[in-house]
């Protein structure tokens, strides 16, 4: 007799196990531990490769003492379309679509929609960007009003920080006095600094900052006010630090995308469209600039590259249960500058008359 | 210790680090939803263990120990991770899976912590409970209210 939650398990299995084996990386040089500890860039990981599979089935023999996975199971790989008793919807969004070019075989669209979930948080995003004292420097502030009061995470700037110990200033995880805000600096991971609090409104305020000092963040979170009559709006009272030039700000737009599928020169890739975020590609120090199709991209991770333009922001990568494995001859950035733009009228009709293929989230 | 038993506590602590890399920033990475965050998590915890690790007796334990207490003091810190712009980094996950994954961001931490100890690393209660530094009906109900959670919004 199947239990209530027998199918939530499963699917949650699933996820916890295709996430998990993605980690077969060896670890970064222990000669890192001896000072700050920073992860190795993406690039070296993708040499290690062949030391990171022997780390991996080490691994899974050892066996962490209270780890069941060895991380060993791959996740199925969707490439062929699946029979579905969806209707084509027409999708709510008024973006630009993107096909495979000539040779490309498309094998599955998923639409997406989270807007209905009632735990979806809005987000303000405000960033800069620049040159600060010689050094790229990049800011973003955010506030939003996740709705989950019974998170302890609410509890940040009253107790949280104050169980870390001393309140001194310098001291990442202390408690900090900035303003009128009892923040918290939250954390310092390399060079990005992390400042939050919580406001009595309830908002969760949070600066993201890198190539800035501690200082320097303090007086940017000092200069942080609420716009009057907006219930997420943020602003700066002071000019930012010099060289740091406003990049966007606004709400983030509802969670809506699109996933293409398709299949091309023997490899499997997927592109996703959803809107733009207002700070364009948010605060991701992880990632590396690009130039895609004529306008501004990143790469991120290994075989994955975005860019946004017009409000929308496109993602293409690779389907494979390991990616650096067919990344010889999968080239998701020239597969990219092949895609084919289509307009509404061509992509209603692409829903239309493939109806197998269309497949709905829903959340 | 001289030069010989230094050699060989580095030597150990090396192995050691090699073994437990891997399986802690699959668990980490589980409970935050980052993968960055859990490599810093994970790095901060091994560089506990090294600064004792000539009288630390039960390496994995302390290990353990260090890891959870840096996921509890993130969680603290705030939904700040949750406030972080989402970002494709899974990309080859088949979208069901991914919806999950995605879907377990709605959760609250304990409630994700929870979830990964139970059904990731098999957990029973008692170990959850002492993990998140709470009472057994706790640790139940935090995996109850989780899994009802996330099957609504798998339903909505």
């Amino acid at each position: 007799m199947s239990r209530p939650f027998d199918s939530t398990i499963g699917r949650l299995e699933q996820a916890f196990r295709a996430v998990a084996a993605q980690v077969i990386d060896a670890p970064p040089a222990l000669a890192t531990m001896s000072g700050a500890p920073a992860p190795p860039p993406r690039r070296r990981r993708a040499l290690l490769v062949a030391a990171a599979t022997v780390v991996a089935l080490v691994v899974g023999a050892v066996a962490f003492a209270f780890t069941r996975d060895s991380g060993s199971e791959h996740v199925p790989v969707i490439q062929q379309p699946s029979v579905s008793t969806t209707t084509p919807t027409t999708s709510a969004l008024s973006m630009q679509h993107l096909v495979p070019g000539p040779g490309g075989s498309i094998t599955r669209i998923d639409e997406g929609d989270a807007s209905s979930l009632p735990t979806q948080p809005r987000e303000y995003q405000l960033g800069y960007a620049g040159t600060v004292g010689g050094r790229a420097a990049q800011l973003l502030i955010t506030a939003d009003d996740f709705s989950d009061t019974a998170s302890p995470t609410r509890s940040l700037g009253d107790q949280s920080c104050a169980t870390e110990g001393t309140p001194t200033p310098q001291r990442p995880g202390s408690v900090v006095a900035i303003g009128n805000h009892q923040a918290c600096l939250v954390t310092q991971i390399q060079d990005t600094i992390h400042v939050g609090w919580i406001d009595p409104d309830g908002v969760n305020v949070l600066l993201q900052g890198s190539g800035l000092s501690v200082k320097q963040m303090e007086a940017v979170a000092a200069s942080v006010e609420r716009v009057p009559g907006d219930p997420l709006a943020l602003r700066l009272a002071t000019s930012p630090p010099p060289g740091l030039d406003l990049i966007g700000d606004g709400l983030r737009p509802p969670i809506e995308e699109v996933s293409v599928s398709f299949d091309q020169g023997g490899c499997s890739y997927f592109v996703r469209t959803r809107r733009a975020d207002p700070v364009p590609f948010g605060f991701n120090p992880y990632s590396v600039p690009a130039t895609v199709r004529g306008v501004p991209g990143r790469v991120i991770g290994i075989g994955s590259i975005t860019w946004t333009r017009d409000n929308t922001t496109w993602t293409l990568g690779i389907h494979a249960q390991d990616v650096r494995a067919v990344m010889d001859h999968c080239d998701s950035s020239a597969v990219a500058e092949s895609l084919v733009p289509v307009d509404d009228n061509s992509w209603q009709r692409l829903l239309a008359d493939h109806p197998e293929l269309v497949h709905r989230n829903g959340g | 210790m001289d030069d010989v038993g230094a050699a060989a506590s580095e030597s150990a602590f090396e192995s050691f680090y090699q073994e437990q890399w891997a399986a802690m920033v699959r668990l980490v990475w589980l409970m935050t939803g980052s993968r960055e965050l859990a490599e810093d998590l994970v790095q901060d915890a091994f560089v506990r263990v090294g600064a004792h690790w000539s009288n630390v007796q039960t390496p994995v334990a302390y290990l353990r120990t260090a890891v959870m207490n840096g996921v509890r003091a993130q969680a603290r810190r705030g939904a700040r991770t949750r406030a972080l712009p989402s970002q494709p980094l899974h990309p080859v996950l088949p979208p069901e899976l991914d919806e999950t994954w995605r879907l377990l961001d709605r959760l609250t931490p304990r409630q994700r912590h929870a979830l990964v100890l139970r059904f990731y690393v098999d957990l029973s209660f008692d170990p959850i409970a002492k993990s998140l530094e709470c009472r057994v009906g706790t640790a139940k109900s935090l995996v109850h209210r989780g899994l009802a959670r996330l099957k609504k919004l798998m339903e909505s």
